[in-house]
């Protein structure tokens, strides 16, 4: 296995090798997927990081669930990327298209190097141990097994613009083109990002329970400094220029937005950052990967220095303003990174930026930027006078309420409502993107302060039967029953909550013992009504009769991830433009089939379909593999054979196994969405093939 | 004259402004500075009391206890040295005595620390970092 990565180092310019390259890169990477899929634990990271009991889906995320795997995954996109830039050479100088791939494939090198000598993932183990470790139960979930791929994807992104940078100050490149060869893969890199943070803000939400979904920790932080970037320079590019040649400023940021990728991964792989999250790294990694940190950045300061100083280019307030804006939330986040790694090296005392630094220069200042967000692309007479309303409206309402909630809140009302005026007004197919991506950040925004300020936690010790009032109703704990599982025992609580005698929710929340370290673990249950979403974790217990729970309410925290979404795709249908209706039908006939072993009544399996698996988020009752839903799919199968009526086996079932029986979640899209990405990349670049 | 007069008056502007943006930069990035101590620094570096810090070390065994009303308090070690925090927020789910926790809070007249936020230390695995790769990691945190 290493022989195929060393053979890959031969490198040559020509592009026919880059696809080469992709191929041996693939081989490599599919070698590992296939290690992991059969547990083949004579591999080491396979040995340490997959276990034979763990569902085939998440034996394969666990190719990429720790840094060696990782970093194999990062040169095979990066292979991608090399392969899919080297395919359309008709639009670009030839040139210049080399010296790119030249770069390119410098950093590919670079990055394999690093794979190969630093972080080998086919190290052997002999003898080998069978069934050491597992992928921890906290990463076998669907977001976080598509958030490193969106995450790197959008990194790796940045890489040929970097290079394109490059490229044009040893061949000039005019403004226009600069901007037309860049300005897909920027938008991607936004629309992945985004997406990757935002799978991870989600998984950190509902399954660490701490009960938030961001926490300004760096290796958070760290994610947006690119992010911010690559917002900087969609609006850079919108601005109209006097002259057609390339400014230092594009040049600046596009370079920057890669260094920053380099130096996230740096800085979070590299263990230099006090964070709760320690990613621990021994020192030749970190030096491996901060030497090509600091030859990238010797790279573009190099080219930096050989481009044109910026021409007095004609002034666009808003625009302007948007990229200067961008960059002092860069400079924000950027301080409250790195300060407290300064400091500590100057005094030796270690400390952190607490949330109060970013609440109050990162947020606040954010509240300015949504109404110049709002008045600025959308400008006009009627739509001024009616949003001025609606925000009045809105400020009455919530006044009461304290003016940070009252402003956050009326703003975000104001973004939203000048993008939905605009559109309804003049839309055209052209400012689509546009569009989508202020109303996504309006409708997160608006998810953001609403949750930000009405969140409400309760804890309390109860004990089954008890009853607990809380303002919106009453809790009742209704039992605990002890349940064994293949890998670990489950304390199963049955918890439902009422409203006037309506129940609104049944929670089955667990603490669950995990037999092979003996570490515990709450999985919560998450329940939605009217746009809050209620979650309830069953905590830690002396005696197994009094629990500590937590019951907490988030109002609005969908719109948070509907906001998200909306972004990533408005920035995504700019990078992909029609090609994205493509990947939509790709992901859709993408969605997962599940074999089933044992024969079901045609009726049963129509009926697992709807039914989510009450212990595993994001699987239905057909796909799940734990006991418990073999337990409920046979009982249900029985039912049926009876010939019961589908709405009274339901009845029994809410009964009998303390289920909720909610609208169920289509959960093919949340297999099947992420995929369709993945996938469509991989179609278009057969596509362009010539 | 004139134009002197006009290139003063935009300097003393821009100075202004910058002084100000300055000003209000500092006093909140001062505010926001969490230090960290461990049990150790504890003993040997005044605190100042009611300032938002963090602690770390890893939490005494059978130190843990459980308050009635919610809450509670657990022992946060380091070699010999020690410190009682008391918590009424939530703890994470990785929280488990003898691993590594850092607990954010104010020390309060009376000398008692009380944490607003109980965070688990972990690894790349997301598994709670154990005691024995410890010794190290409290003073690298």
């Amino acid at each position: 296995m290493t022989l195929i990565l060393s053979f890959r180092k031969k490198n040559a310019l020509l592009s026919y090798l880059s696809t080469v390259n992709l191929g041996l890169i693939s081989l490599a990477f599919f070698c590992l997927i296939l290690a992991f899929a059969r547990s083949d634990f004579s591999v080491q990271s396979v040995a340490f990081h997959s276990h034979s009991t763990t569902p085939l889906i998440y034996k394969i995320a666990a190719t990429w669930g720790h840094h060696e795997g990782s970093m194999l995954l990062w040169c095979f996109f990066l292979g991608l990327i090399i392969n899919f830039f080297s395919t359309n050479r008709q639009k670009i100088e030839p040139s210049i298209h080399n010296a790119t791939l030249f770069i390119l494939h410098s950093i590919l090198v670079l990055f394999l190097a690093y794979s190969l000598l630093t972080s080998n993932p086919f190290e052997r183990l002999m003898p080998f141990p069978i069934n050491r470790g597992e992928l921890n139960p906290l990463l076998q979930d669907p977001s976080l097994t598509f958030h490193p791929l969106f995450l790197y994807m959008g990194f790796l992104s940045f890489s040929v613009p970097f290079a394109l940078s490059i490229a044009s100050s040893l061949y000039p490149i005019n403004r226009p083109l600069f901007i037309q060869w860049t300005k897909p893969w920027i938008a991607g890199a936004w629309g992945f990002l985004t997406l990757g943070i935002l799978t991870g803000s989600i998984w950190a939400y509902y399954e660490l329970g701490w009960g938030g979904w961001w926490f300004w920790d760096p290796v958070e932080s760290a994610s947006l400094l690119p992010w911010l970037v690559a917002a900087a320079l969609i609006h850079l590019y919108k601005k109209p220029s006097s002259s057609d040649t390339l400014s230092r400023s594009s040049v600046f940021l596009t370079s920057l937005g890669f260094l920053l990728c380099l130096t996230s991964v740096w800085v979070i792989r590299g263990g230099a950052l006090v964070s709760v999250h320690t990613f621990a790294l021994s020192p030749n990694r970190s030096f491996f990967l901060f030497s090509i940190f600091a030859l990238c950045l010797g790279a573009s300061i190099l080219a930096l220095i050989r481009t044109s100083k910026d021409h007095h280019e004609r002034r666009n307030f808003f625009i302007d303003s948007a990229v200067f804006i961008f960059l002092y939330l860069l400079f924000i986040v950027l301080w409250g990174i790195f300060f407290p790694i300064f400091f500590e090296k100057i005094t030796a005392q270690p400390l952190t930026m607490g949330t109060p630094y970013f609440t109050k220069l990162f947020c606040y200042p954010m509240l300015l930027v949504f109404f110049l967000m709002g008045v600025g692309p959308f400008f006009s007479r009627i739509g001024l006078i009616l949003c001025i309303i609606i925000s009045f409206v809105c400020f009455y309402i919530f006044w009461p309420q304290g003016i940070g909630a009252t402003s956050a809140i009326t703003l975000s009302v104001w973004l939203i409502s000048w993008t939905i005026l605009y559109s309804l007004k003049n839309f055209r197919k052209k400012s689509l993107p546009l569009l989508g991506a202020h109303l996504g950040i309006g409708i997160l925004a608006l998810g953001i302060s609403v949750n930000g300020f009405f969140q409400k936690e309760t804890m309390a010790i109860m004990e089954p039967g008890e009853k607990i009032e809380l303002p919106l109703g009453n809790l009742t704990f209704d039992a605990v029953k002890p349940i064994p599982r293949q890998n670990h025992l489950a304390y199963q609580g049955t918890f439902s909550l009422k409203e006037k005698d309506h129940l609104i929710c049944v929670f089955n929340s667990e603490r669950r013992l995990y037999f092979a370290n003996q570490s515990e673990h709450s999985e919560a249950t998450l329940c939605h009504h009217r746009l809050t979403t209620y979650s309830l974790i069953l905590g830690e217990t002396t005696d197994h009769q009094h629990w500590v729970i937590r019951f907490y309410e988030n109002p609005f925290i969908l719109l948070i991830w509907i906001g998200g979404i909306l972004v990533a795709l408005s920035a995504l249908l700019l990078c992909f433009q029609k090609r994205l209706l493509i990947i939509f039908a790709l992901g859709i006939l993408s969605s997962p089939s599940s074999e089933a072993l044992i024969v079901y009544h045609p009726k049963a399996t129509a009926l697992f379909k709807k039914i989510p698996c009450p212990t595993c988020p994001g699987q239905n009752l057909e796909s799940s593999q734990t006991e418990l839903s073999q337990e409920i799919r046979d009982f249900i199968d029985q039912e049926i054979r009876q010939g019961k009526d589908e709405e009274i086996i339901l009845k029994t079932l809410e009964t009998q196994f303390h289920m909720t029986l909610l609208p169920s979640f289509p959960y093919w899209i949340l297999w099947g969405a992420p995929l369709l990405f993945l996938g469509g990349i991989l179609l278009m670049i057969y596509r362009r093939n010539p | 004259m004139k134009k002197a007069h006009k290139r003063l008056l935009k300097l003393l502007a821009a100075l202004l402004s910058i002084g100000a943006g300055a000003t209000i930069f500092f006093s909140i990035f001062k505010d926001a500075m969490v230090f960290y101590y461990t049990p150790k620094d504890y003993q040997h570096r005044p605190i100042e009391k009611n300032k938002t810090i963090r602690i770390g070390g890893i939490v005494q065994q059978n130190s843990h206890v459980l308050y009635p009303k919610g809450g509670g308090r657990f022992i946060v070690q380091e070699g010999n040295d020690t410190i009682l925090v008391e918590y009424s927020c939530s703890l994470p789910t990785l929280f488990k005595e003898e691993t590594m926790v850092v607990a954010q809070g104010t020390f309060n007249d009376e000398g008692q620390f009380s944490a607003t936020e109980v965070l688990a230390k972990h690894d790349e695995n997301y598994a709670p970092l154990p005691k024995n790769c410890l010794e190290e990691q409290v003073n690298q945190w």
